[in-house]
């Protein structure tokens, strides 16, 4: 069984974003997401004309030389681009499909009343909803509703860091991460930090025990920090593929690790061969449509499953 | 980290055992921990479990038995409430004097003995 | 589909001071010293699993009958720190916990036999008939209140009168 990779899947874009990686690195993490928040999907207030404007993920994340700086200590490291858009009405909702913000890893909303929740339960083609947990919610969850997001793939988040710091949003926060669980099972949850400062940041284990607090089982507060953000990552890469089925890269982006695709094309010059490959990677790709691979019980699988390529890439 | 030539026992206990013992490690922001005595440590972790579990949980038997220089502490918790008296110190933030601290959790065991080796970096 | 399930406690609110005007207390007083007791008691952590759920449902100023509604999985936190509650609204007083039940008519109907049982002690208070027909009145007004209570929630109340009746024809 391979080790759980320990995902932390909010880290706020600001100046010391390496401190916080670092300490996260210290006590055990090893992916991160670092969290680009837009507040509100229209441009700048009142003007119609004036277009929202979205770093491209590039600015957002570590630069390499840190990132190489990085993986020395820390060999697994890998920092993901994330991009949360809070959403106030049903409108503009149509900018989450550009393309500015589709090049971000994993794209986030953030719903403030019950409409936007639907909303996005239902239709939007998103990976993660978020609450502002830190007040009530005003609006109930309906079981319903979670349980459509969650057969589309799509997870829920926990911000902790927050409610380390008042009384009164600690409370909130319990109290509607509670309703939450309740409302989904406990299903399709994931616990991020949202951390700002090194300080706000807490070790893989104390995340879990927290999520146990909140009314997760064991297991699934274990899943809250890894497999469910595996499925997180599944679900977006899925986003950027032909119907969840085919993809396109080119051929110079190939990793290392994919370039046998090349070398049997280059030797076998057979193109029946090439339309069995596609045929074979249409079964293989089927089941992670919607992400949902955490259905799957048998984690040997899965982690035999992360060693080998996600998807066989066909050549332009 | 175990040396390598040195032969590990394995020891299992069916009983329950009573007690969780816990390694600790407190930082505050801009302070220094190794300058906390003993009492004040305390005094924290009795703020903590107060704060986020009340009177009743401050009512639970804390045991501060050992503070290294370097803010780390070996605390003896009773098992039945151990995860939430966890999850009370995971939730303290901020020290009574309003500044930024955390208390994260290095290791824990049913048995004090368990806390000399950390099986989490051994390879 | 599971139901979401609450418990219901039943208190009675004894008040220590012997004075001679009634103390008024509200809904909303009690509701908000069961929350400091709790906020006191278990702090963040039991306030936060209780407050979704956690409202007064009923107060009776004449017979000083309270009942509170909590989720069933915490109702240990409630029960536990109801007992710690020392005021409301400047008040003192001292909380009694009745019973209880898994519904407002179960409550009910522990209330009718438990008023039932009390009668005897509260007609010993009285001296003139006219006393004694104003403690009877109260006490049914009393439960016809709480039979308005159910019937809202359940509109079918099949013993809604027998269940008087019988409370009227044992003395």
């Amino acid at each position: 069984m391979a080790a759980p990779v320990y995902t932390d899947m909010n880290v706020l874009r600001q100046p010391n974003l390496s401190d916080v990686i670092d300490l996260g690195i210290e006590l055990g993490f090893e992916q991160f997401a670092i969290n680009y928040v837009v507040s509100s999907l229209q441009g700048g207030k009142g003007k119609k004309n004036e277009k929202l404007i979205v770093p491209p993920p590039a600015e957002v994340l570590l630069n390499d030389e840190s990132v190489r700086s990085i993986q020395k200590r820390c060999a697994s490291f890998k920092q993901l681009s994330r991009l949360t858009a809070v959403l106030e009405d049903a409108s503009n909702t149509h900018r989450l499909g550009a393309a500015d913000i589709q090049a971000y890893d994993i794209i986030a909303v953030q719903v403030t009343n019950e409409k936007t929740f639907q909303l996005a339960c239902s239709t939007l083609d998103v990976d993660i909803i978020c609450f502002n947990l830190s007040e009530s919610l005003g609006f109930s969850l309906k079981r319903a509703m979670i349980n459509l997001a969650a057969k589309r793939g799509i997870h829920f988040e926990i911000v902790y860091s927050p409610a380390l710091q008042e009384n009164t949003v600690k409370r909130n926060t319990i109290s509607n991460a509670m309703s939450l669980i309740r409302a989904g099972g406990g299903k399709n949850v994931i616990i991020s930090s949202g951390s700002e400062q090194p300080i706000d940041l807490r070790s893989p284990y104390d995340v879990i025990n927290l999520a146990r607090l909140f009314g997760l089982s064991h297991s699934q507060a274990k899943d809250a920090i890894c497999r469910n953000c595996r499925a997180v990552l599944k679900h977006a890469e899925s986003r950027k593929t032909c119907k969840s089925v085919v993809s396109v890269i080119k051929s110079s982006n190939l990793s290392v690790k994919e370039q046998w695709v090349l070398h049997q094309k280059n030797t076998r010059e057979d193109s029946k061969k090439t339309d069995a490959d596609m045929d074979s990677s249409e079964e293989d790709n089927t089941e992670d449509a919607h992400g949902n691979l955490m259905d799957s019980d048998c984690e040997a699988e899965m982690s035999d499953a992360l060693e080998e390529p996600e998807k066989k890439k066909i050549k332009l | 980290m175990v040396d390598a030539d040195v032969k590990t026992k394995c020891f299992i206990s069916e009983k329950k055992q009573p007690y969780l013992y816990m390694k600790v490690s407190l930082t505050i922001d801009g302070e220094d921990v190794g300058q906390l005595t003993p009492v004040q440590y305390k005094y924290l972790i009795m703020q903590a479990l107060k704060e986020t579990l009340g009177q009743i949980g401050a009512s639970y038997t804390v045991d501060l038995l050992k503070l290294s220089s370097n803010g780390v502490a070996l605390l003896r918790l009773p098992r039945g409430y151990s995860d939430k008296l966890w999850a009370a110190l995971t939730m303290y933030g901020a020290t009574p004097a309003k500044r930024r601290c955390a208390f994260r959790v290095l290791q824990v065991s049913p048995f004090l003995m368990g806390l000399v080796v950390d099986s989490r970096w051994q390879q | 589909m599971v139901r979401f399930k609450n418990r219901y406690i039943l208190c009675e609110v004894v008040f220590p001071d012997k004075k001679k005007e009634i103390p008024r207390i509200d809904t909303k007083s009690v509701y908000f010293a069961v929350r400091d007791a709790i906020l006191d008691a278990h702090g963040d952590y039991g306030l936060g699993a209780v407050q979704f759920s956690l409202s007064v449902k009923y107060l009776n100023i004449k017979t000083n009958i309270i009942i509170i509604r909590v989720e069933r999985k915490h109702l240990n936190i409630v029960a536990s720190s109801v007992v710690f509650i020392k005021k409301v609204a400047s008040h003192n007083i001292i909380m009694k916990t009745l019973h209880v039940g898994g519904s407002i008519r179960a409550c009910q109907k522990f209330l009718i036999s438990y008023h039932k049982k009390n009668l005897p002690l509260l007609y010993s208070g009285c001296e003139t008939e006219e006393q004694r027909a104003k403690v009877m009145q109260s006490i049914v007004e009393a439960c016809d209140d709480l039979q308005n209570l159910t019937s809202r929630t359940k509109l079918t109340a099949p013993d809604s009168s027998s269940a008087l009746n019988n409370l009227m024809s044992d003395d």
